[in-house]
Order: C-alpha cells, then structure tokens, then sequence
C-alpha cells in the first residue's frame, strides 16, 4: 500500500475494486464499513454483491475483465469535464496527451457497453473520486490474478495520478495483501527480478524501465561485496515458468518453502506431470500438502507461533512473531533449516546465535544494511512500539528517532523518478479463455471468509471447519435452472484441463452465466480446472477466470445432499 | 492549556474529553463495566461515578465531559461507598460461578466485588442461554444489560447480530440474535465485561492456569495483534485480540479460531526421505530420516544437480507466510550457495 490502513478509515472517497475486504481482510473490512457509515462515500466495482456491498454508495457490477474499460471510462468523464488536477498533473507526471489518446475512445456510453455498467453510475463514481479532497483506490486479487493485471493496476495509477489523489493522507493506491508477509516477500526479493529492497541487478532491465545501467551494476556489486560471491547478471525465472522448465527437463532441483503449488496454481494435472519430473524435490512445510506428496524429502518446519521472527503487513508495517508455544516434535525455524544448510555447503555461518531470538535478531541486522527501506528496522524499535502503533512502518532510516514509527504514506515529496509516465492501456479481449458453446460458464475463484490459501491451516480448525466444511459453487438461480442444479446438489466443474467437485449454493449475488468456487478445500482443488494462461510482464496466471460447465453429480441422494442447515451461509469473496 | 485536578494531582485535557478519559491518559484507575472506550460511553453502569466539586450528584466519568479547572475525586468515601452499592446491587442478579467449562473466568464485576469487599455468594445457577450455536453462548444469569455486546455487533462489527429484543429493566429480558448476520469473529465476546459471553472452548483451561503471548496474527495481510493463551499442558487454547492495536481489539473468525492447525496431529514432526518412484497416481511411501540424513542428502543431490547441469537447473518457492528471516536466508541460499536468481514466491496465487 502506498498509504495506511488508517488512510482508509479517513478518506473522503474510497474506490474498492476486484477485493473483498470483508472475507479476505476482515479487520479492513470493518473499518471500511465504518467509514462509509461515518460519511466517506464507498464506490464498490466487483461481479458479486460482496459482503460490504450493502455499505457502498455506488456499487458497479462489471463484466467480468472489463476493468480497464471501467477506469478509462471515469478518466474520460473526468478529463471531459476539466476535473482533472492540472497542477499535480504539471508537476509530477508526463504524456497526458498520449494517455488522452487512449482515454477519449471510452466515453461513459461506450464503457457502459463493454462493462455493463450504466453510464449513470460511472459518470457519478468519476465525479465522486476526482473531486473528492481526498480518495484511495484499494483492490485485491481480483485485479492481480489476471492476464491484463500489471495493465490494470496501470490504470489503476493512471487515475490516481490525474486526479492528484496520491502522496497525501487518505489517499493512494493501495492493493490489499492475502497473507501476513506478502509484503515481505517482495521487499525480501523472493522474487527473479531484484535484489532485496527492490534492488534491480540487470542494466538492460533497468535502462528499459528508464533507469541507469551503473545503478544495475552498483546495486549487484553491493549485494557481491556484502555476501562474498559474484553474482549472475540474468534475471531468474517466475513461478509458473519454473513448473513448466521442469516438465521441459530445464529445471532439475526445486525447494518449496511453505508454498503447495500443486494445490495453488492453476492447471494442476500439468503441475503434477511437471513436478513429478524434478530430480530432486524438498518441500519445507508444516503439513503433508499436496505438494509434499510429490517430494523426495520433506523438512519439518515451525509454524510462526515457534519462534522470534518479523512480518510486514499490508501498510508496510514490521511486526513481530513471537515463540508462544516450543517447536513442535523436530520441527525448526525456516531460517534455522537454511543456515545449516549452509553450513554443510561448507559456508561459514556467522548469523547462528546463542540462542532462536539472537538467530533472528542477527539476520534482521543483515537485512537492515542491505535493504535501504528496513535501515531503521530493529527489534527494540518494534518491541518498543507496544501500543496502537506496534511495529514500525518502511521506510525508516538508520538515524530515525527512538520514537519513530516510520512512514505513514509514500510520495509524499513526489516520486524517485522524478516525472511518471500516464501509459494509458486499451480494453482488450475481456477473457484469456471466452465461454464456448460447450464451456458456457466463466469459473472465478476465491477466497471465503472461513478459509484460507490452500486450507492447510483453517481446515484443521473445528470451528472453522463446522462453519464450512466443504467446497462450495456460487451460481445464481437462473444459471441453476439452466443446468438444472438445486441447493445442496453435488456438482462437478469441468474445463478442458479437468474437474472439481462441490456443493452447489443458489445466490442472488452474481450474474447469471458464471459460477464461484473458493480454491480452500483439499476435496474440491478447484486448481485442476483453472487455466495457466500469463500476464505477459508480472507472469501472474489468470487464475480469476476460465471457461467450464458444470454438470450435476447424480447418486444417492442423501450423501450428494448436505442439509442446508448443516452449511453455514458464508462468505464467499471476489479478491 | 486546559487542565483539571482528579484526586489533588494536576491532569492536561482536551476539550470534548471525558473525565475518565482524563484520568486513564494520567494514569488514574476508575473502575468501569458498561464503558469501552471504542464505543459511545454507555453510562448505565455507574461504576466509574465520581464526585465532582460543587455538584452533589456523583456523575458517571464515563459519559461526563472534562472542563478547565475541574475539581474530581474518585475514590472519596462517598465515591466508594456508592460503588459498593452499585456492585451489590449488580451481585444480587448475577451467576458467580466460574464452574462452567466455557467460562472465561475473567468478570470485572467478580473482580470488583472482591477490590471492594462484597460477598460473593457460593450459588452456581444453571445456565439461561440467550444465544446458543456451535461457537458461542450468551448466559443471561451472568449479563448485566450493559449493552457493550449490542454496540460492538452495531458499531464495530457492523453486523447488528445482537439487539435487545426488550427493555434492559424487563423481567422477560433477553436478546435478538441474527445468526445469519453473525460472521463468528466473537469480537462481542472479547468485549463483554462480566463473562456472559463465552466461547465455547475446544480444550477446557482455567483462567488462573494460562500464560498470554502477544504475536502477529498468522492469516491475511492486515497484521492484527492477538494474545495467544497457552494452558499449564503448554497447548494454545485461545486467540484473543490485543485491545489497543491496529486492530483496535478486532479479530475475524479465522484470527480468532483458526490456531489448532499448530498443534494439529497432522503436523510433519520429522525429516521424511520418499522411498518410492513419483508419477501420476502414485501414492507416495516414506521413511523417517535424522535431520542429519535428510540434510545431507539434499546437499549431495543439490551438488551433483549443480556440477551436472548449472545453477539455472534450480528453482526456490518461498511463501508469504513465512518471517522476513525465512524469506531473506531462503532467497540468500539460492542467489549465494547455488548462484542462480531462480527465486520467487507462492503469494501471486
């Protein structure tokens, strides 16, 4: 997030689109409830009636993949009318032409056509955002989870830029993170393309994003000389793009720390047949997962209730874990697991303390030299900040005050690269995979309320599994008339890649013609029938859309029926 | 500066502050039920009364504003013997009795009662639930009407699952309770003062027996606070929200119920080396191994796989989920030990 999550509770306009705060982050999602009860005026964009439609003062139900439509059709209505915020538009972007170019062709008339949405409502959440003192865009997975998503979020910039609406309190673009580090993740560089702290290492990329080659070179010199290697110059590959190197033979060796891909990414009969054709397998995780079935050694890891350890959260946000309860049986802290590894490389260890909490303590030190954004980052700091701000916000510099809470919002001065570029971005096809005549319905996957990721955790909770104890199909009564499904009926979905069972549940939340499945439970894995297909720059799979039918299990109909009071009405999220 | 006198000591305020707001920021104790201080005050109480100087009347601190040059006392004799009576009163309708498997053992009222001397009755009344799922209960022999459970669903939860579905003065008082509106976060829970809102507990534990461990919270990307609460057997037996956090004492239901994964039986305990061929189809067949062992061979192969085809012939998977630690040392291995940039994470999923 560019800002906080009390920037949030006090803008004047939010803009949520493709997220379900509610389900996914439910803690966000009663605070933006709260603000729209207060006053802020709450513009929803989602398919789905979500669980805080009812708190929303425009809620715009759009076609699936027609997002980008959606946005350039409020830039236009905003541009039309002179709304836009000329002086921060002067001051800290450029190519406002080239992104009018593109803009003008989406009137309000001809974005209500692709997006169904009515002009009306666009024309209205255009004019509520741009004119708003201050308003933050907010999405989810709906957004990212698509072939078009880095063009999207574009948009998504695009629009904050020309309004101003960024750099300031209550204000910003603020995607919402699935998990407690996530956030982490990237600013760690598990990720190809950069070193820790966002550190780009290869001079074409850089020169191609606009920057300076040497700033390559002198970011990859700095990590060599700190860690005592010489380092590769190529960018590594992505996710998806190891899984089918496997298959192809290219990539040998795979370690899964905490992650089950089999189970999360999609077209998992091909991640199956890719897996299975590595050499050698590790998976590092609490639990026998769906990937773990397929290694040739599993490591017993803690789970974060085991040890001293930091997250950082949506808004940036270090915080602590702490050890609640011993390691259970032989399992070891992740980084533990590493540094004796290293050790049996041969490599000098010099982070292993007296004890798990100096481990820790000494790898965040590491991390803190190395990483500009955590320079200011360390446990005391955190532990200090025990009240309403515990943990501190990056960036934080080395040299903050002892009682810094870090940074609040980013650009408050502008941005690091001085002017930014308005890259205005076409609609193009809505879909990666259209319906067809014999796959008729669009299959969205998400996250409910209840669950999470691969239900490796929440399925081992009694409550949660009493409250939903199974996968479950959204569809709406006419699709459920069309294929001649009641509540409760066992069904199957099936796309060109494969199938997935559930319990159908009739809404009235969603459009006819498409159908909603949560990707939680171990007995549906939904992930054998969404589609792979990538966006071409971030490599993310359009996991939010695919082509399927759904077909009716018949059978014993007192096992293919759950009584309804049985499943607790749950919600199910778009994010 | 605006500054008022509670008990002879100077306190700063600020106008629009209430006196008990006063007196918590100076560090001054005023005992209270009906009043959270994420609510509107509620003022039924009175509990948190206070003798103000050149009023008669005690008034309630909770819902009484500040002022320039006020003068407040509240533990007078008055004060005190005002509050005991209070108590009293509250005692006569109230089930003492912590013997209930769900009870939280911790009321503010049982704890009063005992700050400021009055019995408490040996009675264990048989339970009159209000609410009654497969998560929660409400126990009207242990509520005391103060509302904080309705305000909560109202103004913090936004889901209105509990009104008063007669006046709080009626004999036949009981509550609405909207299941389907209920999303299970038990944040009403968290806030009930007097322990009629319980949980109903997978492991029993007694409140006296349990040790309280702040940590971040293991789900989604938000980062609320939570106490977990760690019985004498050394299991977690409960998830409470951490009152003054980002979350604001908020937890959701898998914050709240979703920690038994931790010490599920399931969990993997040991290295395990696979002692079969893979293949679709094919269940997989294990041997336990030493840490040891199973490190070894993994570097061994790891060798042999590097020698044979190159560090681009690796890939590493880390995940979301893991401490900034785990994600660091996992990305610094590939990039240092193995020399390749092959490295990413599950959370695009």
């Amino acid at each position: 997030m560019s800002n906080s999550i009390e920037d949030l509770e006090t803008a004047d306009v939010i803009f949520q689109i493709g997220g379900n705060a509610h389900a996914a982050h439910p803690i966000i999602g009663t605070f933006l409830e709260g603000a729209a009860k207060k006053g802020t005026k709450y513009i929803m964009a989602d398919p789905r009636k979500v669980g805080s439609a009812k708190f929303a003062d425009i809620h715009m139900q759009q076609n699936l993949g027609t997002d980008i439509a959606l946005v350039n059709g409020m830039m236009n209505h905003i541009i039309t009318n002179g709304w836009q915020n000329k002086e921060f538009l002067e001051k800290h972007t450029k190519d406002f032409d080239a992104l009018w170019d593109v803009v003008k062709e989406y009137t309000p008339e001809r974005a209500s056509e692709i997006t169904g949405v009515s002009a009306e409502k666009i024309k209205e959440a255009a004019e509520l955002y741009a004119k708003a003192p201050a308003a933050a865009i907010t999405w989810g997975m709906g957004i990212a989870q698509r072939a078009n998503a880095v063009r999207t979020v574009w948009t998504l910039a695009n629009l904050a830029l020309l309004c101003g609406q960024i750099g300031r309190p209550g204000t910003g673009l603020n995607p919402l993170r699935g998990q407690n580090n996530v956030q982490g993740s990237g600013d760690m560089a598990l990720n190809p393309g950069w070193l820790p702290g966002y550190q780009m290492f290869n001079e074409d990329y850089v020169e191609g994003l606009g920057g300076k080659r040497e700033t390559a070179t002198a970011n990859r010199e700095k990590f060599e000389k700190a860690w005592g290697v010489s380092l590769p110059s190529a960018r590594g590959i992505t996710q998806m793009e190891m899984s089918t190197a496997a298959g192809e033979g290219k990539v040998k060796c795979m370690y899964l720390s905490g992650s089950d891909p089999i189970a999360m990414a999609p077209n998992l009969n091909k991640s199956i047949v890719d897996y299975c054709n590595l050499e050698l397998l590790v998976v590092q995780d609490l639990f026998m997962t769906e990937s773990a079935k397929l290694a040739d050694v599993i490591l017993p890891a803690s789970s974060n209730l085991e040890m001293w350890g930091t997250v950082t959260n949506t808004e940036r946000r270090v915080q602590l874990v702490r050890p609640v309860i011993d390691p259970v049986g032989d399992s070891r802290p992740d980084y533990d697991i590493t540094l004796d590894l290293i050790r049996r490389f041969g490599e000098e260890d010099y982070l292993t303390g007296e004890n798990n909490k100096e481990t820790a303590m000494n790898i965040m030190k590491e991390i803190s030299l190395l990483t500009p954004q955590y320079a200011g980052v360390t446990y005391d700091r955190i532990e200090r900040m025990d009240t309403r701000s515990q943990g501190v916000r990056w960036p934080i510099p080395k040299d903050a005050p002892e009682d810094s809470i870090g940074t609040r919002y980013l650009y408050s001065t502008g941005f690091a690269a001085g002017k930014v570029a308005l890259k205005g971005q076409h609609h193009t096809t809505a879909q990666a995979e259209p319906p067809t005549e014999e796959y008729p319905v669009t299959l969205v996957t998400i996250r409910d309320l209840y669950h999470y990721d691969n239900g490796s955790m929440t399925t081992r909770s009694n409550t949660l599994m009493k409250l939903m104890p199974h996968g479950i199909f959204e569809i709406n009564e006419e699709t459920a008339k069309l294929y001649g499904l009641s509540d409760g009926d066992k069904a199957k979905v099936v796309s060109i890649r494969g199938e997935a069972k559930a319990i159908i549940r009739i809404t009235d939340r969603i459009p006819t013609g498409q159908v909603y499945s949560d990707f939680h439970h171990a007995d549906t894995l939904i992930n054998a029938v969404t589609q792979d297909a990538l966006d071409p720059l971030a490599k993310e799979p359009e996991l939010k859309a695919c082509a399927v039918k759904i077909v009716k299990i018949d059978g014993d109909s007192s096992s293919a029926k759950l009584a309804k009071d049985e499943v607790k009405e749950v919600e199910l999220a778009t994010v | 500066m605006a500054e008022m006198t509670i008990n002879g000591k100077k306190c700063h305020m600020e106008n629009g502050q209430t006196i008990l707001q006063v007196a918590r920021a100076a560090g001054i104790e005023i005992p209270t039920l009906c009043s959270d201080p994420r609510l509107k005050p509620g003022g039924s109480c009175r509990m948190c009364v206070v003798q103000i100087e050149g009023r008669d009347n005690l008034m309630p601190s909770c819902a009484f504003k500040a002022a320039d040059g006020m003068v407040v006392e509240t533990h007078s004799t008055k004060v005190l013997e005002n509050r005991k009576s209070t108590i009293e009163k509250l005692m006569d309708k109230y089930n003492p009795s912590t013997a209930s498997p769900d009870s939280k053992g911790d009321s503010r009222l049982l704890g009063y009662a005992n700050e400021y001397n009055v019995p408490i009755p040996q009675i264990d009344l048989p339970e009159k639930l209000a609410i009654d799922n497969e998560t929660f209960k409400l126990d009207l022999n242990k509520c005391i009407r103060c509302g904080i459970c309705v305000k909560v669903t109202q103004d913090l939860q936004h889901c209105n699952a509990i009104t008063f579905a007669a006046p709080a003065s009626s004999p036949d008082f009981t509550f609405n309770f909207d299941d389907d509106a209920c999303v299970r976060c038990g944040n009403c829970i968290s806030a009930c003062p007097v322990d009629a809102l319980m949980t109903k507990k997978e492991t029993p534990y007694k409140a006296e027996e349990i040790t309280k461990v702040q940590a971040t919270c293991q789900y989604c990307g938000v980062g609320c606070q939570v106490n977990y609460s760690v019985n004498k057997e050394g299991t977690i037996v409960q998830a409470e929200p951490v009152m003054d956090a980002l979350n604001n004492g908020l937890l959701c239901v898998k914050g709240r119920f979703g920690y038994n994964y931790v010490q599920s039986e399931e969990r993997l305990t040991t290295p395990l080396i696979r002692t079969n061929g893979k293949g679709v189809g094919i269940e997989p067949e294990w041997r336990e191994a030493s840490w040891d062992e199973a490190l070894d061979l993994i570097k061994n192969k790891m060798v042999d796989i590097k020698d044979k085809y190159g560090p681009d012939a690796f890939g590493f998977l880390g995940s979301g989920k893991q401490t900034l630690e785990a994600q660091y040392m996992h990305q610094k291995f590939a990039r240092t030990i193995i020399g390749t940039h092959n490295v990413d994470v599950s959370s695009r999923l």
